[in-house]
């Protein structure tokens, strides 16, 4: 049999995988603060990692090697809300969540029942020092490049904003959170803190099509191999057959 | 591709909603006090096929991780607070809030609810009332002799009665702002209802504790920019397309899989 059926096959996989990474950031053009992933693919061998190199040719497989969201950041949308809060440049807004510290990139906060500052989800935003800010119901709140809110004549509390040495760390956790790997110490963040904006998706529609009709395409691709490989196996079963 | 499959129906339901939303700021283009609104969306829950820093097949860490999300879906409605323009209508009971706060009416089932709608007019027991009837708190009756009414910026009423030089205080109007406003839940008819997340109603004077102001003659429009909406309009219409075509591609390469001779 021929084995080169495995290579294509797995080709053919790992294609399908992306078409669903694809369809994430194409369906989350509306989510604020969405960063669209980008995959990349990876040649591997055709063995357990832990097994010895085979000595003649040996097949290699196409793997998805990794799902990378991109930090670009989106278009910003002024909206003139009050608590709709983004970030301009590099930065995170810390929220707490059962699970722990979480990051997102903005959006539009709310209060809750007790004037507390929370995301659309919920999620109360943490000022630097880890803490829930509680925000006056008689003064509007006004939000300082560097976080700080002011209510009035007062100082309600300073938002944290943070970032990381490097933004491989963050993952994607859905409701527009991020988690950092365990042992990724938050930095001071460079970006600044735009009140009555919201950032946009950084998805790229027009680039979403052209990935959809390239996948499309090199999956038929992988098919086809498919095909040819079977047509071999079938024809040396019939010559054999024959001789 | 079964995964690509809901994800795009995900996002084509998102863009339905987001355009019904549309839809309804639209229509209420010219409704007195309408705050227009917008869907909030999250993405869904991910599916973490390798987390970075895990031991990849040469034994080495991954740098970078390896997730499929699954979709997108709408957290909220949110309502766009910023005040709409005001119209001079010159109608003495016309009131217009410059600033927080929304008047009380009291519905017929005897709760309270809350608008931004100033135009009131006079049942026929000289009530002051909602174009629904309903009458607004705490009440306030106009004499039948009275030949005009004044409304103060700090909500004072004053009438001149037939045979008076000298207008009569009758009142005060008071004025309710919320903890959350956005909390608030559109109930229609310009009103809205106190929930568990708006917080407790804090009714007082107009101008008192960040409560806005009374101009008498004048009516709130909408917030409605027709503009806007129209280019949100466009843009969901497109991403709507674009996430029918997705599901175009999935249902493309199943059909060749399916065809495999």
């Amino acid at each position: 049999m021929a084995d080169g059926i495995y290579a294509a096959m797995s080709g053919a996989m790992s294609r399908s995988l992306a078409l669903d990474v694809v369809a994430q950031n194409v369906a989350n053009a509306p989510t604020p603060g969405f960063r669209a992933s980008a995959v990349a693919y990876r040649e591997a061998p055709a063995r357990a990692p832990d097994a010895p190199p085979a000595t003649d040719a040996e097949i290699r497989m196409s793997t998805l090697d990794a799902v990378v969201p991109s930090w670009q950041p989106g278009p910003l949308e002024e909206t003139g809300g009050a608590l709709d809060l983004a970030i301009e440049g590099d930065g995170l807004f810390a929220v707490r969540t059962d699970a722990g510290v979480r990051y997102l990139r903005g959006g539009s906060m709310t209060c809750d029942r007790d004037g507390v500052l929370v995301t659309s989800s919920g999620h109360p935003l943490l000022d630097v020092e880890g803490r829930p800010i509680r925000l006056p119901a008689e003064a509007e709140p006004v939000v300082g490049e560097d976080g700080t809110i002011r209510a009035g004549d007062r100082t309600v509390g300073r938002l944290a904003v943070v970032w990381f040495e490097s933004p491989a760390v963050l993952s994607h956790e859905g409701d527009n959170l991020y988690t950092a790997a365990a042992g990724a110490a938050p930095i001071a963040a460079p970006g600044l803190v735009r009140q009555g904006v919201i950032e946009q998706a950084n998805v790229n529609v027009v680039r979403g099509m052209i990935d959809l009709v390239s996948l499309t395409r090199s999956y038929e691709a992988t098919l086809r191999a498919m095909e040819s490989f079977q047509n071999i196996d079938r024809r040396t079963v019939r010559d054999l057959a024959q001789g | 591709m079964y995964r690509a499959l809901s994800i795009a129906a995900s996002g084509m339901r998102a863009n339905q909603l987001q355009i019904d939303v549309t839809a309804n700021n639209l229509a209420n283009v010219s409704t007195a006090g309408f705050r227009r609104s917008r869907a909030d969306f999250a993405d869904l829950l991910y599916q973490n096929l390798r987390r970075p820093g895990a031991p990849n097949a040469d034994g080495g860490q991954a740098p970078a991780g390896m997730q499929v999300g699954s979709g997108v879906r709408p957290v909220a409605t949110v309502r766009m607070l910023s005040g709409g323009e005001l119209l001079q209508t010159g109608n003495e009971l016309d009131m217009a809030i410059e600033g927080n706060g929304y008047f009380a009416v009291m519905r017929p089932n005897g709760e309270l609810a809350f608008t931004r709608a100033g135009n009131f007019q006079i049942d026929r027991e000289g009530q002051i009332v909602t174009p629904d009837g309903y009458p607004l708190e705490p009440r306030l009756t106009i004499p039948p002799d009275a030949m005009s009414v004044t409304i103060s910026e700090d909500g004072t009423v004053s009438v001149i009665q037939a045979g008076d030089t000298e207008p009569t205080e009758i009142g005060r109007l008071e004025l309710t702002i919320f903890p959350n406003q956005a909390g608030l839940e559109a109930i229609g008819n310009n009103l809205l209802r106190q929930t568990a997340a708006s917080g407790e109603p804090m009714e007082g004077p107009p101008g008192e504790e960040g409560r806005g102001t009374l101009r008498q003659g004048f009516l709130e429009t909408s917030n409605v920019e027709v503009v806007t909406e129209m280019i949100n309009l466009i843009t969901n219409q497109r991403a709507y397309e674009v996430n029918s075509k997705v599901v175009q591609a999935s249902d493309d390469m199943l059909r060749q899989a399916a065809n495999l001779r």
